[in-house]
């Protein structure tokens, strides 16, 4: 067994390391060397804040006595993190744009700057909070007790009784937030020392709990299975025994709402976040740490159930079991792991509740109090602030213990985990409300959230005292007055539900029905409907806000002292150079830019809450001719312009861009239009030359009867000649017209395109040996599959072949024919060492009617009628192929001819 | 579920891709919600063992180290501030936007 002297001066020791650590960090992040500290690991640490000792101890009592129901506990902040992207980087971007301090400051922010909204949220936070410190007092209270029972008397500290060692616990907790946490008042300089501290003490409780957990399992039992069985051989119900149902999704609702909306949650996840992205690392590693953390909750109960007395306190199997096998080092561990996890929950709230009641009910007050702010020099309202925090620091958890004082020996701390998450409930609806509905307004959040939590108080929190007051356990059987339709676990009747399940009920659907009917049926403020805009469309494009210069009896020197007092003298500085606004006599007539006026005020919120902010700088521009929310106005209509003129600027984007779509078709029209012309007028040309001179001729045979035979038979072979001519024209011209209005759609088949072009050759070669022209063929694969139209394909190579032995005149006439397969592609190279085509024509060459030799060199037995090539074009194109010009291996011109292999006759 | 097995899926950085990933990124938790609900819970609840663990135990935890490796890998891959520019909704994006959702 341990003597309480140890532990307790173990528990001594312990917060000295956390305040070596703390300080150690603070130093660290003075020096500009805090990089660590803001990473995601410790960020993700940090928010295991959530898990208290109520947790710690109390999930294996629930476990005990409830079963599954604490999975829910920790299922709830689970789904929220792994939905990270919707709700909490909303969230966490909103914080960070609008320099939220607390969840009072960003319900307040959101619903038109309410003082009086953030002084109600701060309340019921402070209502809700304070009997979960006192739990966390108790927890330590006991484990110390339950650790050190067996040693009576002996040592002087044995004797210090519970109440003295939670006043002390309190007092050092107190010391050591009020050391780190207000050293700056400035929400964006985080308190890295105690997030530090929070996170050291996270690892520390869980590997505290993974110890005794293995050590359950794997040291006493023999696996899990095991412990099982134990448990079922000791008479224990290993299963769940009810059915799973309203209360496990109350607790999964209440768990998910709570990790949002508990202040200490909201204070490390949004407030003290240094980077949107750490919630990337977050979204899966807090899971997981709350997994771990819960793995051995059940194995640690069952066998406690199964083998402690039947009197002892399942919520202190962590500390017993361990103790009753003589591990009393791991006992020790246990029990620092636990006091752990209720010193972080203790600094956290007690940090958060401070800032809210700092900023949301102190300043106010000493602002409404003190007309002129002359009299609190420089930075008098942050040294106000800072003062006031550390006294309500010490107010929290003076007030904490007043409650462990009170009621620390009943049974009225126990179930305070889901009362305390059942009322910072209330807040959930006019939460999501602040982040997507534009259309909540004030009356309907601060109407909601009232009502929500008046009715959590009247059916949870007061019931939660029927055990120990004789006057509330009638109120509860009877009623207020004998009305029994007000009792309060059975409100209107309702009967029968688990009380839980009863509050949670009534609280959240009032309050949702009152927000969303109050916010319908009231007006919304002007500055309620700017900050609407502002939280819900956080994410859409930036607001550029344009310069809105005010003029005001407000000089700039008067608003320098309002920044003075709040930021120091040194940042009101920088604030106003940056913007180069000039101070003094020379600047009486300066107008300050509205957009300057909502900086300020922004960067004032980050000290002092938004609401207070709002009415500091109302103060000092008080009286005047525009009031702030005119600026607010303003800068909203000319918000509303912008966005208006943006729209037009899309639809005339989009008008301009169809009439450029119109010119464009209208182009392809004439330029088709006129191909058409075009091809009309050459085709009537090419007919009426040979129609032309047959006319002629035949005239001449007509009128000139006595000819002699030799010159009529010529006569009549140049008519046959020039009608096989135009009937040749003719069929290219009506070919062309098949291929292009693909009348005829041929069907592709597989063939040999090799085999096709040996044929082509072949029918060339009279020709060409007739021109005294050698054919080449070099290359040659086996075989080229290929998709097409045998005859077709001829066809292109005939014409090409056929071009290349006519337009031959060199000395030693060459034509190569080249034919390969690359890159699944089917390839013959044409080329002769002819001329080669004029550079003029290498662009045209395929086009209709274009031949490349001057008219003069016409002539001969067949003159191209420059349809050929075009003819030959449109069919490899139709083939998937492609007819090309290029540099070839000799002289003259080249004609490449590539057609795709086709596929399925390769073999694989 | 996730993105990677979807079929025809868009290339990983487009534009289809981030939209796809944000569908995920609801669908995931919202799906798992459906799971802890009440009558898909109770289906577990029949005092059946595997590996001498009570069934609902098994599954509690299996759907919950599920969303833990989800939560990983959607994490991984969602979009980062500087890939998607300020978001709107699709009908009423600017043109500055729209090249920010291609870079």
């Amino acid at each position: 067994m341990l003597s309480p002297d140890f532990v307790i001066m173990t528990a001594v020791a312990y917060v000295g390391l956390l305040f070596v650590l703390a300080y150690v960090s603070d130093g660290f992040a003075r020096h500009g060397r805090a990089g660590f500290l803001r990473s995601p690991a410790v960020y993700t640490l940090s928010i295991s804040v959530y898990c208290t000792s109520w947790t710690f101890y109390g999930a294996v009592g629930t476990a005990a006595s409830d079963g599954l129901e604490f999975v829910a506990i920790y299922m709830g902040p689970t789904l929220v993190f792994v939905g990270w992207w919707f709700i909490l980087r909303k969230l966490v971007r909103i914080g960070r744009s609008q320099r939220i301090t607390s969840i009072a400051d960003l319900l307040s922010s959101r619903f038109g700057k309410s003082s009086r909204l953030a002084v109600l949220v701060t309340l019921i936070a402070v209502i809700t909070i304070t009997p979960y410190i006192a739990l966390q007092l108790k927890a330590i209270t006991t484990s110390i007790q339950v650790i050190s029972s067996a040693q009576e008397g002996g040592s002087h500290l044995a004797r210090i009784d519970n109440n003295r060692l939670a006043l002390g616990v309190a007092i050092g907790m107190a010391l050591f937030t009020i050391l780190f946490g207000t050293r700056n008042v400035d929400a964006r300089e985080q308190h890295l020392g105690v997030v530090a501290a929070i996170a050291f003490e996270a690892v520390v409780k869980l590997l505290a709990l993974i110890a005794v957990g293995l050590f359950v399992v794997f040291g006493l039992g023999d696996g899990p299975a095991d412990v099982y069985a134990r448990a079922l051989a000791a008479g224990v119900e290993i299963h769940e025994s009810d059915p799973f149902g309203s209360r496990w999704v109350t607790v999964l609702l209440l768990s998910a709402s709570a990790i949002i909306c508990l202040p200490r949650q909201f204070q490390i996840t949004v407030v003290e976040n240094s980077d949107e992205e750490h919630l990337r690392t977050a979204g899966w590693a807090f899971p997981a740490y709350l997994l771990l953390m819960s793995l051995f909750t059940l194995p640690i109960a069952f066998y406690g159930l199964a083998t402690m007395p039947a009197e002892s306190n399942p919520d202190m199997f962590v500390l017993t079991l361990p103790m009753a096998a003589g591990q009393d080092g791991l006992a020790l561990f246990a029990f620092i792991g636990g006091f752990s996890s209720a010193t972080s929950m203790i600094i956290i709230a007690s940090i958060a509740l401070s800032i809210m009641v700092s900023n949301h009910v102190v300043l106010p007050l000493a602002l409404r109090r003190t007309d002129h702010l002359a009299d609190s020099g420089e930075q008098g309202i942050a040294r106000l602030l800072q003062r006031s925090r550390r006294i309500s620091i010490a107010v929290m958890l003076g007030l904490g213990f007043l409650y462990f004082r009170l009621t620390g020996e009943t049974g009225a701390l126990a179930p305070i985990g889901l009362i305390s998450f059942a009322g910072v409930a209330q807040f959930l609806p006019a939460l999501l409300a602040a982040l997507y509905w534009r259309e909540a307004n004030m009356r309907g959040a601060l109407a909601g959230i009232l009502i929500g939590a008046l009715v959590w108080f009247w059916t949870l929190f007061l019931p939660s005292f029927g055990t120990t007051s004789a006057s509330i356990a009638a109120l509860i059987a009877d009623g207020p007055w004998g009305i029994a339709a007000l009792r309060p676990q059975a409100l209107f009747g309702m009967e029968g539900l688990d009380p839980l399940v009863h509050s949670v009920f009534w609280s959240l659907f009032l309050n949702t029905g009152t927000l969303i009917f109050a916010s319908l049926l009231t007006p919304q403020g002007a500055l309620d409907r700017i900050q609407a805009g502002m939280f819900v469309d956080i994410f859409s494009a930036s607001r550029d806000v344009q310069a809105h210069p005010i003029r005001s009896s407000a000089t700039t020197d008067d608003l320098f002292f309002v920044a003075e007092r709040v930021l120091g003298w040194r940042r009101a500085q920088a604030l106003f150079d940056a913007d180069e606004i000039p101070r003094g006599e020379s600047a009486a007539d300066f107008a300050v830019g509205s957009d300057f006026v909502i900086r300020l005020e922004r960067e004032l919120a980050s000290s002092i809450g938004a609401a207070s902010a709002h009415i500091l700088l109302s103060t000092a521009i008080a009286g005047d001719t525009i009031s702030l929310e005119e600026v607010m106005r303003i800068t909203d209509e000319t918000q509303q312009v912008i966005e208006y003129s943006h729209e037009l600027e899309n639809k005339s984007r989009e008008l301009r861009e169809a009439a450029r779509q119109l010119e464009e078709a209208n182009a392809r029209l004439q330029d088709l239009h006129r191909q058409k012309d075009d091809f009309l007028s050459q085709v009537s040309h090419e007919v009426r030359t040979p129609m032309t001179s047959i006319r002629s001729i035949s005239e001449i045979l007509l009128k000139e009867l006595d000819l002699e035979e030799e010159r009529r038979s010529r006569f009549v072979g140049t008519i046959h000649q020039e009608s096989v001519r135009l009937t040749r024209l003719l069929d290219e011209i009506l070919d062309l017209g098949a291929l292009e209005g693909s009348e005829r759609n041929w069907e592709s088949r597989p063939i040999d395109a090799e085999a096709v072009l040996d044929r082509a050759i072949a029918v060339c070669e009279a020709l060409a040996r007739q021109k005294g022209i050698a054919v080449e063929h070099v290359g040659r694969p086996l075989a080229a599959p290929v998709l097409g139209d045998a005859d077709r394909l001829s066809q292109v190579f005939i014409n090409v072949i056929a071009n290349a032995v006519s337009h031959n005149d060199a000395d030693q006439p060459v034509i190569q024919v080249r034919s390969r397969i690359e890159d699944g592609q089917y390839v013959v190279e044409i080329a002769d060492n002819g001329r080669g085509i004029l550079p003029e024509y290498r662009q045209s060459i395929f086009d209709k009617f274009v031949r490349v030799q001057p008219e003069s060199d016409r002539g001969g037995s067949s003159p191209g009628l420059g349809l050929g090539l075009n003819i030959s074009h449109v069919i490899m194109q139709r083939m998937n192929g492609a007819l090309e010009l290029v540099d070839g291996p000799l002289p003259g011109a080249c004609f490449r001819i590539t057609l795709p292999l086709n596929a399925e006759a390769i073999p694989a | 579920m996730l993105p990677h097995r979807l079929t025809a899926r868009p290339r990983p950085g487009s534009a289809g891709f981030h939209r796809r990933l944000r569908d995920a990124a609801f669908v995931v938790p919202v799906f798992a919600l459906l799971l802890l609900l009440p009558p898909f819970l109770n289906l577990f609840r029949v005092g059946r063992m595997l590996f001498g663990i009570p069934l609902e135990v098994v599954y509690l935890f299996a759907i919950w180290t599920a969303l833990v490796a989800g939560a990983f890998v959607l994490s991984r891959h969602l979009p980062r501030q500087s890939e998607i520019g300020p978001e709107i909704d699709p009908e009423a994006s600017t043109p500055d936007s729209g090249q920010a959702d291609h870079s």
